[in-house]
């Protein structure tokens, strides 16, 4: 009770309010991923279909940039190697590996809501034929929340126009090829 | 009469005593070992417990012999699991100068004298007493296949083969075997944690009669104050839950309450938030109600935990300000609902072992307690195929299917052998980075091996692994 009468006589001018208020540091979005080869950076919440033969590599390479980032692997059925990834100098211990084909979407969305990964990794044909717009929306969302990069592994284009980001990486050690970028 | 020492005189040393195991081995899984545990703590603390399919107590008697001998103490736990309505029958009792050996003895139903004519397979007894290392049970296996293949049928034959030639063939844990089968240098070289008794949280509402239900929700709903009262108990205790146990009561007839359902709840992950563990109840409840009707309105719902773990995060949290180890928890309980755990959801970890197929295993851990790779390691495709594709040579081309690949180059010639003792008998293979160039003129690297063929099984050259 003793700190009230002080709190009371306390009065800010206008302009001391404002100096106030300007110094609080306006709420930025988080700085994308950057990928320091290729000067790419990538937004965080967004969806990328990655297509070539050295997309995983490329994948990796940038995992073991960003070394404090957790991911998560959802497959129907696993086909990455986890050895490769140690070899790669990628701790396992980032890595949450989920191995389904009946409860894929189930899956992908509990993880990206969970809000505990800074990247996902899935392939790209379990995405619904049907209703793919909103499904696609849906993950988008979520993602953006979480701020986690949703990684879609394909080998061929894929028409899906819920997609933010297309890049084509064709060999190892390659430079990737922006084909479509969504937003900025 | 009291003896009293000079002052230049040394006190005597204190007496060490050589350790002497009791084993209480049940022939039923159900076997209430926790209890018999407990009670056999009037005796010593220095006790553990087996569990799983062979249940068991062993007791570290040395230090209580000044109170009892050796057989009044067996005849005191004879009356001990008399009280538990065991019957002779249902158990073993034996003695040893060591752990596995105690166990050994209980196995096989002999005195520790005779163990060398215990049967080659009581190996396993020896090596794995507690059943804790499910990892090394395939080499053991091998290694009892092995020694019979070579005629040995009792544990006393080992002593006959030269033990420099054996423990190079079946390496340390022939050694640790040899140590733990001499009798005149029983070494204390099994580590066992001291059993613990549990401590039991249990909540219970009893209902009024004229407000008896016998539907889900105000099931869930009651369950839920039941759960809100044991969490904020294990809490203050600086616990969490591993293991409960929802039981609901019926009346069936005036003043008769008869228990209706058991629903076992058991986390991969301590739980210690209401919301997480009363998704999974309810999950629970749902396929109990779907599966049965109630014929009678629930008199009384009890709550028990049967297992509980320190609460690690009970201070971390302030400091961990992305919540990530109890989010991590969360998701995978979360996804636990429908999924496997440890078979469809888990986390890799590195094992020692040349094949490169079965060198990692899946696991569910804390993060942090998957181990860092300190040791190099070769390199290895990030795409492995599982099992090899078999690939045929003509010339410069490789025909996979009805394609053809044409050869560009090899590099990274590796040659993986070993593991003879598997079941399959090993494997040799050399393995190739090759560059192959597809029908859609695509250049691409591979991870292809030669075999030679043994046995059942044929050789060729197979497609492992992409680059």
């Amino acid at each position: 009770m003793q700190y009230l009468p002080e709190i009371a006589t306390k009065r800010l001018t206008v302009d001391e309010l404002r100096a106030k208020v300007g110094a609080i540091t306006r709420l930025e979005p988080l700085p994308g991923w950057e990928v320091p080869e290729h000067e790419l950076v990538l937004p965080r919440g967004a969806l990328v279909e990655l297509l070539g033969h050295g997309s995983r590599e490329w994948l990796f390479r940038m995992f073991q940039t960003h070394a404090k980032t957790r991911i998560a692997w959802v497959e129907p059925k696993l086909t990455l190697f986890p050895p490769a990834v140690a070899q790669r100098g990628i701790s396992l211990s980032r890595m949450l590996f989920v191995e389904t084909k009946r409860e894929w979407n189930w899956a992908l969305a509990q993880t990206l809501r969970s809000k505990l990964f800074h990247f996902a990794v899935t392939p790209v044909d379990l995405i619904p034929a049907k209703g793919t717009d909103v499904f696609l929306r849906k993950l988008q969302i979520q993602a953006e929340r979480a701020g986690t990069t949703l990684f879609f592994l394909s080998d061929a284009d894929t028409p899906f126009f819920g997609i933010t980001h297309r890049i084509r990486i064709d060999r190892e050690g390659g430079r990737p090829e922006i084909l479509k970028r969504k937003r900025g | 009469m009291s003896h009293r020492h000079s002052s230049g005189e040394q006190p005597p040393p204190p007496v060490s005593r050589a350790p002497l195991y009791f084993c209480i081995s049940f022939r039923s899984p159900e076997a209430d070992v926790g209890g018999v545990a407990e009670a056999c703590l009037r005796f010593s603390p220095d006790l553990t417990v087996r569990r799983g399919e062979r249940p068991a107590v062993f007791l570290e008697a040395s230090r209580c012999l000044s109170l009892f001998s050796e057989g009044m103490l067996e005849m005191r736990l004879k009356v001990l699991l008399r009280e538990w309505k065991f019957l002779e029958m249902d158990y073993r009792i034996a003695r040893a100068s060591s752990l596995p050996r105690a166990w050994l003895c209980a196995v096989e139903g002999i005195p520790e004298k005779m163990i060398d004519r215990a049967p080659i397979a009581g190996i396993s007894a020896l090596l794995d007493p507690l059943d804790e290392r499910p990892e090394d049970a395939r080499k053991i296996g091998a290694m009892i296949e092995m020694l019979f293949m070579l005629g040995v049928r009792r544990l006393g034959a080992l002593r006959k083969y030269p033990p420099d030639s054996a423990v190079s063939r079946f390496g340390e844990l022939y050694s640790r075997l040899l140590a733990r089968l001499n009798e005149d240098h029983v070494t204390e070289d099994f580590p066992w944690e001291r059993f613990r008794p549990t401590e039991k949280f249990i909540e219970r509402i009893d209902l009024d009669p004229d407000e008896c239900f016998s539907d889900l929700e105000p099931t869930l709903f009651y369950s839920k104050t039941l759960l809100d009262r044991i969490l904020k108990r294990a809490f203050g205790r600086g616990k969490a839950i591993i293991a409960l146990e929802l039981r609901i009561e019926c009346e069936r007839r005036r003043n008769r309450r008869e228990l209706f359902i058991r629903i076992p709840v058991r986390f991969t992950f301590a739980q210690t938030e209401a919301a997480m563990v009363l998704r999974t109840l309810r999950e629970k409840l749902a396929h109990e109600f779907g599966r049965r009707e109630l014929d009678a309105p629930i008199a009384a719902l009890e709550l028990e935990v049967v297992e509980l773990s320190p609460r690690r995060s009970l201070q971390s949290d302030f400091v961990d300000q992305d919540q990530a180890t109890e989010g991590f928890r969360e998701l995978v309980t979360e996804l636990g609902t429908k999924l496997e755990i440890g078979r469809e959801i888990f986390q890799a970890e590195l094992v020692e072992t040349w094949r490169p197929e079965w060198s990692w295993r899946r696991v569910l851990k804390e993060p942090t307690a998957i181990p860092v790779l300190t040791q190099p390691i070769p390199e290895r495709p990030l795409t492995l195929l599982n099992p090899p594709e078999p690939l045929r040579r003509l010339g410069r081309y490789f025909f996979h299917g009805d394609s053809r690949y044409a050869i560009e180059s090899f590099t990274h010639v590796e040659r993986l052998s070993g593991e003879w003792w598997e079941n399959d008998g090993g494997f040799t293979r050399t393995y190739y980075r090759v560059r192959l160039r597809s029908p859609a003129d695509e250049s691409r690297e591979f991870w292809i091996f030669r075999e030679q063929g043994r046995g059942g099984v044929a050789g060729g050259i197979f497609l492992h692994g992409i680059f």
